[in-house]
């Protein structure tokens, strides 16, 4: 009984250490990462999971949706983020052929989940793409310290394949890709490395924050960053709130992507 | 040592078991009421916090976020004001008690008498806040639709965040005990004047209302709150629970479990420390805080307090000569409380947020808001201040015929009638009630743009106010007196200190109604209505007056037989 009240307090003590060694690990960890990492750790904040959704337009015409949901993923690979995406445009966009759902409107349609580790980097992707009468299917994996992408038809043979480097990877869905960040400020440039299916190409996409604004959004007027990103030479606006949540993209030629609180068809 | 502190929780609870046995029928009648009244505060309080968080979670922009944002507030605020409670309760308890002395003069450890009056000290400042608290974070689960397990995680981390509060509440006074008690009256204002000023004028000045309009209210909420720093930070102890009740909303458990631990592993940290003060320090700084040679020696050594006796005697024989025994027991109320540190502190602390409230009018614009909003901030402003000096009352006025306590027979044996003392008690309350009332309304409609005949009408509902208010806490101050508790802020928080919390409230609300109720009802109108309702108004204050005064009377004449 003598000894109860010092081991208590050494045990109370040596918690105290252990917890708050563990706080200024994580804080540090944080601060020595890279814009775009720390961008996606304050999109996700304590929450385990967010959303977002976009409405694409075209001349006050509703064409379709593009949008993905992240959340952390706690396994036994560790811990990470796993992405579900989607996306759907009624749109001829090459020109040819039926739509992606077999209809009379010709279209592309993506649809797949990545799964990405703490470092954001990605380790596995599995999507179906369909463009025109084109019906593909995109597998990644990571192999030998690259991950390997390759695009497989109908029929299962290999279309495309390439190997990217390892690091951080957004795959691109033929429009304006915008990582998921949030904690900007005017001024940040983020570069990241973007593979498009539609393209077959991985290209590196530059986002700047240009400048404070305000957009409308729910009838209020809501405060925002102008962002601009640039991608195979052209430019893209895009108007996202402090907490990432993106009001307003505006895509050449005359494309618009308003934000959606959910996914629609 | 485990032996000591069965012995003393013995103690408590027999003293609680014997307090249950004297219940008698109107006992019971006012625990009931109590029980009640707390019902009704956690149902108002989880009401509009699910009507706040529905609302601004409807705007999908920025809603959620800012509902996280408005919680880490939250939580500072239950940090500031849970903490300043507990270093001012603290400070009666574990230093000026009579009670704490009567258990030093026992076999019993400082440590044991230290650790007991403590746990009482946070118990007491922390009750309240818990129930508002937790009605606080039900509502936000249910906005946000969290799991079953959710509420349980919530009680128990804002039970440990309040613990925390209260602890370094706790832990802040011993601190200030060894270095303040040295100091001069004039060097621990310029010191109040920094730590609590400037952090309060800087709070203020990160208001920016200045380009609001209709549309916009929500997003200057979220500029404010966005603008606030320490709520992000990793290290504030605000951003840990406020972490841990959104984690645990969403079902992220390793996050929660994670920002769990930290606060918990904070608060109990304190525990070794305290153990340390109360075993090495305690029973030396309890024996300097009663040392009366100690403060003449620092208030010697600051300034030359004591003045010249040609120049006092004069002045107090003219307050005896002025008014006879009312001046009299004015200035022996006065000088006890003013000779009270934690009654003064809390005074100061009551006026200074009086003040901020007052200035954070000032950055409200008076013509973006449509007639029917500005009769609402009318009246709200009119609740906010009545409410205001509700707390007033109930903190400080209510625990004045109870303070007497076991020198009840000194003012006994002065020649006046004891029902006299009741109205003396209300006379006071009343001239330092109005004389603040008055000033915030004046200020506060001014600033909001009321003048002329509205400024008029909230001078004399807040007169009204005032009179029913004091009223009501002397009146029921001698109905329900605690006379052998010499803690007001204990007085303030007992049974009977509760009922006339929520009797004042229901007052304060009753008499807006009445004043309101002119610009509800479709008849008569408000050019006949608002007399007519200051007519009711003035007929309600009188008879709530007169039955509060009656009943404590009554009481204290019983008290004396």
């Amino acid at each position: 009984m003598r000894f109860v009240g010092p081991f208590a307090a050494a045990a109370v003590v040596l918690f105290w250490l252990l917890m708050n060694g563990l706080l200024l690990r994580e804080v540090t960890e944080y601060r020595g990462l890279d814009q775009y990492r720390r961008g996606v750790i304050d999109f996700l904040g304590p929450n385990i999971r967010r959303e977002r959704w976009m409405g694409i337009y075209r001349k006050n015409r509703r064409l379709g949706h593009t949008g993905f949901s992240i959340e952390r993923r706690f396994d036994q690979q560790g811990m990470g983020y796993r992405m579900d995406f989607s996306t759907r445009v009624e749109i001829d966009i090459f020109g040819r052929g039926a739509a992606a759902d077999g209809g009379a409107a010709p279209g592309v349609e993506i649809d797949g989940w990545i799964t990405l580790d703490a470092e954001v980097v990605p380790e596995e992707v599995k999507a179906k793409v369909a463009a025109g009468p084109a019906r593909l299917t995109l597998e990644g994996a990571r192999r030998e310290g690259r991950f390997h992408v390759a695009l497989k038809n109908a029929g299962g043979q290999v279309a495309f394949q390439t190997s990217l480097p390892l690091r951080e990877l957004q795959l691109g869905d033929a429009l304006a890709p915008l990582p998921p960040i949030s904690g900007l400020s005017v001024g940040q440039v983020y570069r990241v490395n973007v593979f498009d299916p539609f393209w077959k190409e991985n290209t590196v996409a530059e986002t700047t924050v240009k400048a404070a604004a305000r957009k409308e959004a729910d009838g209020i007027l809501v405060d925002c960053f102008e962002l601009e990103t640039r991608l195979r030479g052209a430019v893209f606006r895009s108007f996202v709130t402090r907490d990432g949540e993106v009001l307003r993209q505006e895509l050449p030629p005359d494309f618009l992507l308003l934000r959606e609180s959910r996914k629609r068809r | 040592m485990m032996g000591q502190v069965q012995a003393l929780l013995t103690l408590r609870r027999r003293s609680l078991r014997n307090r249950a046995r004297e219940l008698r029928r109107d006992g019971l009648a006012k625990l009931a009421f109590v029980a009640v009244g707390l019902c009704g505060v956690s149902l108002v309080a989880y009401g509009v916090a699910f009507w706040c968080f529905r609302f601004i979670e409807g705007f999908p922009a920025i809603g959620a976020p800012l509902n996280e944002r408005l919680l880490a507030l939250f939580f500072l605020i239950l940090l500031v004001m849970v903490g300043l409670s507990t270093a001012v309760i603290s400070y009666t308890t574990l230093f000026l008690a009579a009670e704490t002395e009567f258990l030093f003069q026992n076999p019993v450890q400082p440590r044991s008498i230290f650790f007991l009056k403590l746990i009482e000290s946070v118990g007491f400042s922390t009750w309240a806040t818990m129930i508002v608290g937790l009605p606080v974070l039900a509502a936000f689960g249910h906005v946000r639709h969290a799991p079953l397990l959710y509420y349980v995680e919530a009680a128990s981390a804002l039970a440990v965040f309040l613990t925390f509060c209260g602890f370094l509440g706790a832990g802040l006074t011993f601190l200030l005990i060894e270095i303040v008690r040295r100091w001069s009256a004039r060097k621990v204002m310029v010191a109040a004047v920094f730590l609590v000023g400037l952090p309060a004028w800087l709070f203020l000045r990160s208001f920016d209302f200045a380009g609001l309009n209709g549309r916009d209210n929500l997003q200057v909420l979220d500029r404010f709150v966005a603008g606030l720093t320490t709520l992000k930070s990793p290290f504030f102890p605000g951003q840990w629970i406020a972490s841990l009740v959104v984690s645990a909303s969403t079902g992220n458990r390793s996050e929660a479990a994670f920002q769990g631990c930290v606060l918990l592993a904070n608060t109990l940290i304190f525990l070794p420390l305290f153990a340390a003060y109360g075993r090495w320090r305690y029973s030396f700084s309890w024996l300097r805080a009663r040392d009366p040679f100690v403060s003449a020696r620092a208030s010697a050594a600051g300034a030359p307090v004591a003045e010249p006796e040609s120049r006092r005697t004069p002045h107090r024989r003219d307050v005896f000569s002025i008014g006879g025994p009312t001046a009299s027991l004015f200035f022996k109320d006065l000088l006890t409380f003013v000779r009270d540190p934690a009654q003064i502190s809390q005074f100061l602390l009551f006026l200074l947020l009086l003040a901020v409230y007052i200035a954070s009018l000032l950055q409200i614009p008076r013509d973006v808001f449509t007639e029917n909003w500005r009769r609402a901030i009318y009246f709200s402003n009119l609740g906010a201040i009545s409410l205001i000096l509700s707390s007033f009352t109930s903190r400080f006025l209510f625990p004045l015929i109870s303070l007497e306590g076991k020198s009840f027979w000194i003012v006994g044996l002065a020649p006046i009638e004891r029902a006299f003392l009741v109205r003396q008690k209300a006379l006071l309350g009343a001239a330092v009630i109005l004389t603040l009332g008055f000033l915030a309304a004046v200020l506060s409609n001014l600033f909001l743009g009321f003048g002329g005949g509205q400024l008029l009408g909230a001078l004399y509902t807040v007169a009204l106010a005032g009179i029913c208010l004091t009223s009501l806490a002397s009146g029921l101050g001698a109905a329900y007196p605690s006379v052998g508790e010499d803690n007001p802020a204990r007085i303030a928080v007992g049974l009977g200190g509760t009922l006339n919390f929520f009797a004042s409230g229901a007052a304060v609300l009753i008499l807006l109604a009445i004043e309101c109720l002119p610009f509800i009802l479709p008849w008569p109108g408000p050019e006949e209505g608002v007399p007519l309702a200051h007519l009711v108004a003035l007929t309600f204050t009188g008879v709530v007056s007169w039955a509060a005064l009656r009943i404590g009377q009554r009481s204290l004449l019983k008290l004396e037989s």
